[in-house]
Order: structure tokens, then sequence, then C-alpha cells
């Protein structure tokens, strides 16, 4: 019996698009991908976003420093 | 130390992810909180501002083992001296100790550090605020982790900012910051419990560099008449701040705040409240601390029933070394001139018992 030659080289080229496909993203470190995925890094390194956020956390909150402390400690 | 402005505080730089080996650790490793929330309530639900404190054994600890395996017993974290002395002079009522360790709680205790709180950020009593953008420093800044919080007394002496006295010849002739004598030894602990500061071990030593000059054989005869009779600082020290009283409560908005009464410049001469092969001294430099028989007095009645128990003057380490004093002019500067010692007329007469072992009598005062 003969092999369809054409299919196989054609499953193996897939196969390896795949393959390459895996390795290029596990090659992608951890801590890059977090980065990008990570709200805690978008928001804590973007000056803008920091400055609205704190600028509207002072507006709502109190201070949380007495006016009656006094003196050296 | 400038403020830093709210967003500044919580900034991180991208030398963090760049340079900082602790970059490559995610956030929510340490800090908790959900990284794929969308809105800043859900990212921060059960995140740790400061994951290393009280306990960094699953943060610090993954990988600096040693040095966290000894962190209990370091003075910043552990805290042991305000339990020590406000445990002597509390009340023996256990209703009413109860109520002065829970203030000491509320007001005391708030002074603290921790390895992020010296590595990365300002401390927690200075309102925080990364240092450099979450970058780790191996040696933590003087101006930002260690006078700011020791600001009072060290960083004013130590810097000469006190009007009209000097700074320290350390700082002002050589430039030593803090850590060129308080190694990072001492401040990481040494797995043994201490609750008097000088009886740190590793703590810093003038002998340790001034090797020749504190020994009976020393070149110069001052040295050599004096050695263990004088602490350093009595020669070598000038006027140093002394603060008086202490209240804390709480406000009408429920809010804690402090109140000390007068601070004065002053230099004193005492007795050595605790001797030991260390410090041998019978003279010593002491300086008055902020505490009085009412400091919790908003929160309970005789709370510090036995305030008699340890001296209000303590033995002192003024940070405004001198070479030359007005104490080192001749003999007479202090042989025989009263002003300079600690006598019962300087003391408040409701302190005088509590002071009686540092008090100098007149016929103790050298001729």
């Amino acid at each position: 019996m003969v092999r369809p030659k054409g299919k196989g080289i054609w499953c193996l080229g897939v196969g390896f698009i795949i393959f390459l496909g895996f390795f290029l993203l596990w090659g992608i470190s951890d801590s890059a991908l977090s980065k990008d995925e990570s709200t805690c890094i978008s928001c804590h390194t973007s000056v803008r976003d920091l400055v609205k956020i704190t600028r509207e956390i002072a507006a709502k909150a109190p201070s949380q420093e007495s006016t009656e402390t006094a003196g050296e400690g | 130390m400038a403020p830093l402005e709210p967003y500044e505080r919580v900034l991180i730089d991208d030398a963090f992810f760049e340079e900082d080996p602790h970059g490559e650790i995610t956030c929510e490793q340490c800090h908790g909180g959900n990284p794929r929330a969308t809105t800043m309530k859900a990212a921060h639900k059960r995140l740790v501002a400061d994951p290393t404190y009280p306990n960094p054994s699953k943060t610090c600890g993954e990988c600096h083992e040693e040095i966290v395996a000894t962190n209990e017993t370091n003075l910043h974290a552990s805290l042991n001296s305000y339990k020590d002395i406000i445990g002597k002079r509390a009340s023996t009522k256990k209703g009413v100790r109860k109520k002065v360790f829970k203030a000491m709680d509320t007001h005391c205790f708030t002074c603290h550090s921790s390895c992020g709180q010296c590595h990365v950020s300002r401390p927690d009593s200075v309102e925080g605020g990364f240092v450099q953008g979450h970058v780790f420093l191996k040696t933590p800044p003087m101006g930002t982790n260690c006078t700011s919080c020791h600001g009072s007394r060290v960083e004013m002496e130590y810097l000469g900012k006190n009007k009209g006295i000097p700074g320290d010849v350390h700082y002002t002739q050589k430039g030593m910051k803090c850590i060129a004598c308080h190694s990072g030894e001492e401040m990481h602990g040494m797995g043994k419990e201490y609750t008097y500061r000088y009886d740190v071990e590793n703590a810093p030593r003038c002998e340790e560099c001034h090797e020749d000059t504190v020994s009976p054989k020393a070149k110069t005869r001052t040295h050599r008449i004096h050695n263990e009779k004088v602490s350093c600082h009595v020669c070598h020290s000038v006027a140093y701040k002394n603060c008086y009283s202490c209240h804390v409560g709480k406000d009408k908005k429920g809010l804690s705040y402090f109140k000390t009464d007068k601070t004065e410049m002053s230099f004193k001469i005492g007795l050595n409240p605790s001797p030991s092969k260390e410090r041998p001294f019978t003279y010593v430099t002491l300086r008055h601390v902020p505490v009085s028989k009412e400091t919790f007095a908003y929160y309970v009645k005789d709370g510090l029933a036995n305030f008699d128990e340890l001296p209000t003057w303590k033995l002192a380490t003024p940070h405004n070394i001198q070479r030359k004093t007005p104490q080192t002019e001749s003999c007479k500067s202090c042989h025989g001139n009263k002003e300079l010692f600690l006598r019962e007329g300087d003391v408040a007469p409701e302190e005088r018992t509590a002071n009686k072992g540092v008090i100098v009598p007149d016929d103790a005062i050298p001729r």
C-alpha cells in the first residue's frame, strides 16, 4: 500500500506550526506576561491614573491626622 | 524630609520590573488582592499593603530565610522596650493594666518598622510611600527611612539642626550615615530577645573605631584618668533635646493624638542608672524622656501607678559628638561645676522619687 505523501507533509507542517506557537508562548517570561495582564501594574505605573484616583480618594476621605496633636514626639 | 504627593507614594517605577529581581515576583504573591479585577475596590480586596509586617516569613523569608529568622527579636519589630518600660510603670491591677496596654497598642505601637518599611517604603508612621518606585534598596536611605522617625532628637542633633549647636563630627567631617555605626546585623536582630537597646550586643560602641582612645593606656591623659568613670558623651557631647510629659487620647472625631509639653535644650550629667560590663561608668549623660504619671489618663485613672519604678531622666547617647566641647576646656569645666550635673532642683518634685538613682548629690559632684 502506498502512503499519501502530500497529506503527510501537510500534517507535519501544521504540527510544526502548533509546536512553534506553544514554544513562543512558553518563551515569553511570566513576568512580562503578567505585567501586561495585571491590573495592579497597569494602574500603579500610570501617573495619570494614579493622580486622578488619589485625588478622588483624598476628596472623599477625611484626614486621619488629629489636629490636637502637639509638641515633639 | 519632603512629603510625597499621594500618587508618588504608590507609583511603581519601570526600574522595579527591569532591574530589581523582586520585580519578577507577581504583585499578588506578596500583596494578595486580585490582579485581574477591573475596579480598584475589587483589585484591592484582601490586599496587604505591607506584607512584611508583622510576619515577613512568607514573603521575604522565602528567599532571605536567615535574616527573617531573627526578625522578631529586633527592637524595631518587637517593640520590647515599650512593653518593658510601660509594663514596669503600669498599675498591677489587672483591669487598669489592660487599659494601659490597649492605649499603648493604639498610640505607642504605631511606631515600628518592618523589612518593607526600611527597604521599600518610608515607614507607616510618616505616612509611608515608596522610596524609589518600589525598587528594593539594600541600604535604607538615612533621610527617608532612619531620621524620618528618629527626627526630633537624633536627626536634629546629628545634622546640626538645633540652633547654635553644631552637628556631629562623624557627619559634618566624615559624612557618615546611620548605617556606618548601626549595622544591618543590629537592625535585623540577633535572635536574642532584648528589652533595652543599650544591652544589644552588636550595637555600636565608640571603641570599635577609637580603639586606642578608650583604654587605661590611652595616649591622651584625660582619657586615662577618666577611663571607665565617665561615658564618652560626658566629655564629647553638647546640649541636646529633652522632652517633657506626654498625653495621649482621642479627639472628637475619634482620631488618636499625643501632646507633649515643653521641649528644651540642655546638657546634664547624672549617675549611671544601669552600670554594666560594657558601660561601667559612674557618670553618664541623661535625657528627659516624654512621659508623665498622667500619660494614659484619658483612658484610665492611675494607669502608671508604678511611675517611680524607672527614672524619667534616662541614659542618653546624644548624636552630636565634638572633639572639643565646653567640658574639655579645662578640669574646672566639670570639676566643681554644679550646673552641669543633674541635681535635685533640676527635677520636678513629682519625679524626684523616680530619679533618686540618677540625681547627683552635691557631695558626689567631682571637686
